[in-house]
């Protein structure tokens, strides 16, 4: 049995990839789970868990980025389940946004992406935080990415050029976080965030024409370390963090060691950076 | 005379506050203005502006929360003037929104403070893009907020009360950093400015007419030193940067740095 027991977990976004990744490790340490997305296959994914697992694992096929869909999803996972205590925000589209498209696409493009990567977070903690605080308590993860992170070379900034509504959209996930964090902390819900780098995600997969080569794949890092470095996090207790984690450094929990977002592996100069500038031990619930 | 002497700026949400100081700044480095607003009086601002500096200005009515509109005013700027040198997205809308607000409140509040603070800073910019590219450059500025900014001692932000306005002024930081990489070959720069409580229209309203102390209003940095900061900063030639400005410091334009966490002014180490 798993420190999970007896919770109920929540994971967007999850027939494929990261997504899926969390929900079998949720599932792995005791939780029931609920999993939704756009691809049907998000059911057979349920099936998987749950026979793995022997815990309860329902799908529920539903579109994230509008606002029905959520109420609806989060009304049957409060049905189905009577509550929930982790709340996974992984749903995400990634793809190149350049600066050239026309004024419609592009208007377009923004409301795919922002619906998708953000409204759809905003939307989910609103729906499912009440039954968090009813519980006494629980745990969100914002899913981000490394490309918000500081960079690797002084002078430098990661993103990119044509990627400017899902750097943006992330950039965006970290005024909730650093909100709801503050403002959920004395009902003992816990708001993190994780900004990976390279994961084997269908994601990031698709970004290569043709597939990306073994080589390449090699040095990323895996879904299912991903899943751990969650759950390491969720036994931690801490609020209003950042976590990063890359290809090449040990995908662990940084040390609890003062106000920031520390980047595991990085250089000691590049390892503290304030981006909640909370002090951890203040808001860390009781043990 | 001015260092934009022949230019043209277009500056959102100008009608009243922060916007009238930075189009009287750029009015008074010479450059021709258009202002656009959701208030009726942004007519006779333009005037104003334009008798004060010389120049030539215009005025448009304008919701920047309606993508049609933000469109509207870059092309008829172009019309007017035939070219767009400095986009300065100041626009904004501030709302009390927390994690534990009604659903319905929320559906409506994301929209409301999203597609104004960070969707037309998006439609702005990327209609103005083409303009600069083809007459070989210009500026776009984003004003964003100090609650990004999150050194050690200012920890909170807008507190947990601010969460979707916070957020999206977040978000401002990866479209500058995104727009001043693509911009780069073009001569285009791309920067923010994160400043603190100033003497603006917004602050005044939120604060509420009752609690405007003068004792108040004198803790706040002026619009004018604000936008000449942005002066400065349209001067200097950088790209970006999301320039912090606090009223407990200095009102001046940051050194040049590679410090990702002071050009950004977030992420700062905290040792």
């Amino acid at each position: 049995m798993g420190f999970l027991d007896g919770k109920i977990g929540v994971v967007t976004g999850a027939a494929q990839g990261l997504g899926t990744a969390y929900a079998r490790t949720l599932a792995g340490e005791g939780a029931d789970v609920a999993i939704c997305d756009v691809q049907p296959e998000v059911s057979a994914v349920a099936s998987e868990i749950a026979a793995a697992s022997g815990q309860t694992v329902r799908a529920y096929l539903s579109d994230v980025s509008q606002a029905e869909a959520v109420r609806e999803f989060a009304d049957a996972v409060l049905r189905d389940f009577g509550g929930v205590d982790v709340l996974v925000l992984n749903a995400a589209i990634y793809d190149a946004t350049p600066l050239d498209l026309p004024r419609e696409e592009a208007l377009a493009a923004y409301q795919r992406f922002f619906d998708t990567n953000v409204k759809s977070v905003y939307l989910c903690e609103r729906a499912f935080a009440p039954s968090m605080v009813e519980r006494g308590g629980g745990d969100i993860a914002v899913i981000s990415t490394d490309h918000i992170l500081p960079p690797l070379e002084a002078g430098g900034t990661r993103g990119g050029p044509a990627s400017d509504l899902y750097d943006a959209s992330k950039w965006t996930l970290n005024g909730y976080i650093q909100a709801w964090a503050l403002g959920l902390a004395g009902q003992n819900v816990r708001v993190n965030g994780l900004a990976m780098g390279a994961t084997d995600t269908p994601m990031l997969r698709g970004v290569f024409p043709g597939g990306p080569s073994d080589e390449i794949v090699a040095g990323w890092m895996t879904p299912a370390q991903q899943g751990q470095l969650l759950i390491d996090l969720l036994r931690d207790g801490r609020t209003g963090d950042l976590i990063a984690s890359e290809p090449g450094n040990p995908v662990e929990l940084p040390p609890r060691s003062g106000p920031g977002m520390p980047v595991s592996g990085l250089a000691a100069e590049q390892f503290h950076h304030g981006l909640m500038g909370l002090e951890p031990a203040v808001w860390a619930p009781p043990d | 005379m001015g260092f934009l002497d022949g230019k043209v700026a277009l500056v959102t949400g100008a009608a009243e506050g922060l916007g009238v100081a930075f189009a009287n700044a750029v009015a008074a480095e010479g450059a021709k203005v258009a202002i656009c607003d959701i208030r009726e009086n942004v007519d006779e601002r333009a005037r104003q502006i334009g008798e004060t500096h010389g120049v030539a200005t215009r005025a448009f009515h304008a919701d920047t929360g309606i993508a049609a509109d933000c469109w509207r005013v870059v092309d008829n700027t172009l019309e007017a003037f035939g070219r767009i040198d400095v986009l300065i997205n100041n626009a904004g809308t501030i709302a009390i929104t927390s994690p534990t607000d009604p659903w319905e409140k929320s559906v409506a509040d994301y929209d409301l403070v999203m597609n104004v603070n960070n969707r037309a800073c998006y439609l702005f910019a990327r209609a103005v893009f083409p303009i600069m590219r083809e007459q070989g450059g210009g500026d776009i500025v984003n004003i964003a907020t100090d609650h990004i900014f999150t050194e050690k001692l200012r920890p909170t932000g807008g507190g947990a009360v601010m969460d979707t306005y916070d957020a999206s002024k977040w978000g401002l930081n990866g479209f500058l950093l995104s727009w001043s990489k693509a911009g780069e070959p073009h001569n285009i720069r791309v920067n923010g400015v994160c400043l603190g409580a100033t003497d603006s229209h917004m602050l005044r309203s939120f604060t509420g007419e009752a609690n405007l102390t003068p004792e108040v209003i004198a803790g706040w940095m002026k619009p004018a030193d604000v936008a000449q900061v942005v002066i400065d900063l349209l001067k200097d030639g950088r790209s970006g940067y999301n320039i912090p400005i606090w009223r407990a410091d200095p009102v001046v334009l940051t050194p040049l740095t590679d410090d990702f966490s002071l050009k950004i002014g977030v992420m700062k180490s905290a040792f």
